[in-house]
């Protein structure tokens, strides 16, 4: 077993040198250096926007540096395609999917080698190459299945087959525990392969202990430039998160107490699209109730049916003790009801077109004039009042951070003045500072009486945040946790199907 | 970085290529043919590009919520043949143009926009449906024939009328662009087109009535279509079914050359102005240089692909993050 401690003697398989890329007027990546040697898994850190992602572009060839070079095994490099890194060793996984899903699931895992063999395709020899890989990331999953059949948590399992496929000296995980249900299976995974292999690997994760658990050191970033690294004894999360964020940082989760009021809203035998079961809870000012739920519990759909963006197969939806249930997104705000969707960037913004444009979105109307300049000096203050970090409000919100677009999703709900917002993962892919912003903003909410709805996959935000927590589990609500008792085991517990033990 | 460079950046960028391109064919036009820069020779251009004008228009707001109407071209000739019907039938003239017009957007409006928005069927099917049927009606009701209209005064003054000197069909194109800026512009139903078109998911969370948007744009730009088919009538003094051939495709050339992009949600009004009249000037040149008019869609071709192609150069060194 070779030495967890960091071998720097070796040659680095790939290094950056003065790496400097720019986006417009954002200098996205500042003259970075740094090197990734055999077996060593190097954690690049920094809050959204920081860099990171671009850098592990870079390293894997999908765009190019405008400045530096590259490094790879001693020798400069450039690469010009994606191929190149591909064919050099390296592979880029990311949360965006890469694969056909017309296909079947041996043909994506073996996708960099159907153009090979001139042009034949062995079906039977790609399928066995693709069973062996898959066995490997522990997918039990035949490889003439169609990609599109599989579930969520399998299709990023097949993503990470996919990359490894290609033999790898480097592996650059980007942000894919997010949406993995058992990340630990991966580590096991990556460590084996550094073990074995002498594979190097780059991991990028918001999660800090997922850094702790598999990282030799930490690289971390912030606004692109390199900030400083921590060794392997010093990676703990204080640490981490104050050298991520340039301060030091208070308690994530300061709840001030609120008096929580009647119910403002209430939802009654509501059934959704999602499946036959009845779903009933209400919600009282200034409350925050929380949904915890595993992917596919019905979570999203039951926000979404609230909010009027699905039609509910029946049941009612009272909002102050008025009857709304809403037909339609329009009809949901008019209600009172705000709702920050699931996925900020493909239902929450236009990421062309400008803040101002994105917050003014929900008050046109048809007939009326607009008025540009009332839009504008609205944006300002939004951008102000939830610290926005941008240049200008007539910026694409496609520039903005993931931290800093949520707020802009979230500044456009606010505006409406509900009297119940819904929040459906408001803080994912966000960094600690932005995360903190908006907790800061759901506290001052309650204060002013708002009743709030958290569906999280962070257990952590869950239990720091909200009053109460309701689980889900196969379209139904399943528990119910006060503050106090939702832990992270008791959540877990009741989210998988179990009761209620305590 | 202050928000003036960000904004005027924006929105140089998209019309920035065929302004330059026009501008340029311009000087090398005014510098060879003498007769290129004169005032009759510019009423001349705005006149044969009148009908595209109207169309383009309607065309840019299809465009703009990421659509396409293949059916124009053949709503232009079933309108100029209905209008020489109705007249045919003694209806008085302005009942005529009015039925026309809103019949037009009728049609638009209901089996377009209902089709495509409502129902969910894909754009360039169903308008390739319904342009085939206009056509074909057009053809059946003419007796595959072009009609003169020559005895009906008031399409002759509409057609060749002036008004301060000008011609009728420019200062109705000029009224319809102007009132298409203000609406895409200033009213909440001009933002919420660029708002269906730029992310039509979150613009229906965000509440947007985006059914409402889609079925409406088809709805206008066939009434305008309607329009344009009055005009044509009154310039040729002829209705045939055969009239406004492709006029769909030119006018899609005319708006993307503008910067308009296919996927909806960015372009303007201004840069559709440029786009039809590079194409009028193009036409124009060509006539004056003795040139055969055969040339012009090949140059179109060429420019109309040389300006996306320059775009996507641009784009991607400025865009790509």
């Amino acid at each position: 077993m070779a030495p967890r401690g960091v071998p720097i003697l070796e040659t680095p398989i790939l290094e950056t040198v003065a790496i400097t890329k720019e986006f417009g007027v954002v200098r996205a990546v500042d003259a970075v250096s740094v090197r990734i040697s055999p077996g060593e898994v190097v954690a690049l850190a920094g809050e959204n926007g920081s860099g990171k992602s671009t850098l592990a572009r870079i390293m894997a060839g999908a765009i190019r540096p405008d400045s530096g070079t590259l490094v790879l095994r001693g020798v400069e490099t450039r690469f010009v395609r994606p191929r190149d890194a591909l064919d050099a060793g390296i592979a880029l996984v990311t949360q965006e999917p890469s694969v056909v899903p017309a296909m079947t699931v041996g043909e994506n895992v073996m996708l960099h080698r159907l153009g090979r063999n001139r042009g034949v395709v062995k079906r039977r020899e790609i399928e066995r190459a693709a069973a062996a890989v898959l066995a490997e990331v522990g997918l039990a999953v035949e490889p003439s299945r169609r990609f599109e059949t599989l579930g969520p948590g399998e299709r990023e399992l097949v993503e990470l087959a996919k990359a490894l496929a290609t033999e790898p000296d480097i592996l650059i995980l980007d942000e894919v525990t997010t949406r993995l249900p058992d990340p630990e299976s991966l580590f096991v995974v990556v460590e084996r392969l550094c073990r074995t292999r002498r594979m190097g690997a780059v991991l990028i994760t918001h999660r800090l202990r997922e850094i702790r658990r598999l990282a030799h050191r930490a690289v971390v970033l912030r606004d692109g430039v390199l900030v400083g690294e921590l060794g392997r004894h010093q990676l703990t999360d204080l640490e981490l998160s104050s050298m991520m964020v340039g301060r030091e940082l208070t308690d994530l989760y300061a709840k001030p107490s609120v008096d929580i009021g009647p119910p403002v809203l209430e939802a009654v035998e509501l059934v959704t699209t999602r499946s036959n079961h009845r779903i009933s809870f209400s919600v009282g000012r200034g409350e925050i109730v929380g949904v915890a739920g595993l992917m596919g519990c019905g979570r999203i759909e039951l926000l979404e049916t609230i909010a009027g963006a699905r039609r509910p197969t029946s049941g009612t939806v009272v909002v102050d003790a008025k009857r709304v249930t809403p037909r339609s997104p329009s009809a949901g705000i008019a209600a009172g009801i705000g709702f920050v969707p699931d996925d900020r960037w493909s239902q929450g913004l236009l990421s062309q077109q400008s803040i101002v444009a994105n917050l003014a979105l929900s008050s046109h109307r048809t007939f009326a004039i607009t008025h540009r300049r009332q839009d504008r000096e609205r944006a300002e203050q939004a951008v102000r009042k939830l610290t926005i970090r941008t240049p200008s409000v007539d910026a694409p919100v496609a520039s903005l951070s993931g931290g800093n677009a949520q707020k802009v999703v979230l500044a456009r709900a606010l505006a409406l003045e509900p009297a119940v917002l819904l929040l459906s993962e408001p803080t994912r892919g966000v960094d600690i500072g932005a995360k903190a912003e908006i907790y800061r903003i759901i506290d001052e909410l309650v204060g002013h009486g708002v009743g709030i709805v958290v569906s999280s996959s962070d257990l952590f935000e869950l239990i720091g945040l909200c009053d109460r927590v309701l689980t889900m589990h196969d379209g139904a609500i399943v528990g119910e946790l006060a503050r106090g008792e939702a832990t992270e085991e008791s959540i877990t517990v009741l989210c998988g199907g179990g009761v209620k033990t305590a | 970085m202050n928000d003036t460079v960000i904004r005027a950046r924006a929105a140089a960028s998209s019309y920035l290529g065929v302004g330059g391109v026009l501008i340029a064919l311009c000087v090398l036009l005014a510098a060879t043919q003498e007769q290129f820069l004169t005032w009759t020779n510019f009423l001349n251009i705005a006149e044969t590009s009148s009908d595209l004008l109207i169309v383009s228009v309607g065309m840019t707001m299809i465009l703009l919520v990421g659509g396409f109407d293949l059916s124009l071209g053949g709503l232009m000739a079933l309108g100029g043949v209905s209008l020489w019907e109705l007249l045919g039938a003694g209806v008085p003239s302005w009942l005529a143009v009015v039925m026309v017009v809103f019949g037009s957007a009728l049609a638009g409006t209901v089996l377009n926009g209902v089709l495509v928005g409502k129902v969910g069927m894909s754009f360039l099917v169903v308008t390739l449906g319904t342009g085939s049927i206009f056509r074909g009606i057009a053809q059946i009701r003419s007796g595959g024939q072009s009609q003169s209209m020559y005895e009906y005064g008031f399409l002759v003054n509409l057609g060749s009328g002036k008004w301060g000197g000008i011609p009728l069909p420019v200062v109705v194109s000029f009224v319809v662009l102007l009132l298409g800026v203000l609406v895409l512009r200033y009213t909440g139903f001009g933002r919420m087109v660029y708002a269906t078109g730029g992310n039509r998911e979150a613009a229906r969370l965000a509440g947007i009535n985006v059914t409402m948007v889609s079925v409406a744009v088809f709805g206008i730009a066939a009434g305008l279509a309607g329009v344009a088919s009055v005009m044509n009538v009154g310039r040729l003094t002829a209705a045939s079914p055969t009239a406004a051939m492709g006029i769909e495709l030119t006018a899609g050339a005319a708006v993307l050359l503008g910067g308009t992009t296919f996927t909806g949600g960015r372009g303007t009004l201004l840069g559709t102005l440029l786009g039809v009249f590079f194409l009028g000037v193009l036409a124009n040149g060509l006539t004056l240089a003795g040139i055969s008019p055969f040339w012009q869609p090949v140059v179109l071709g060429i420019v109309l692909l040389s300006a996306l192609l320059l775009d996507r150069i641009r784009g991607r060194s400025a865009a790509s993050g």
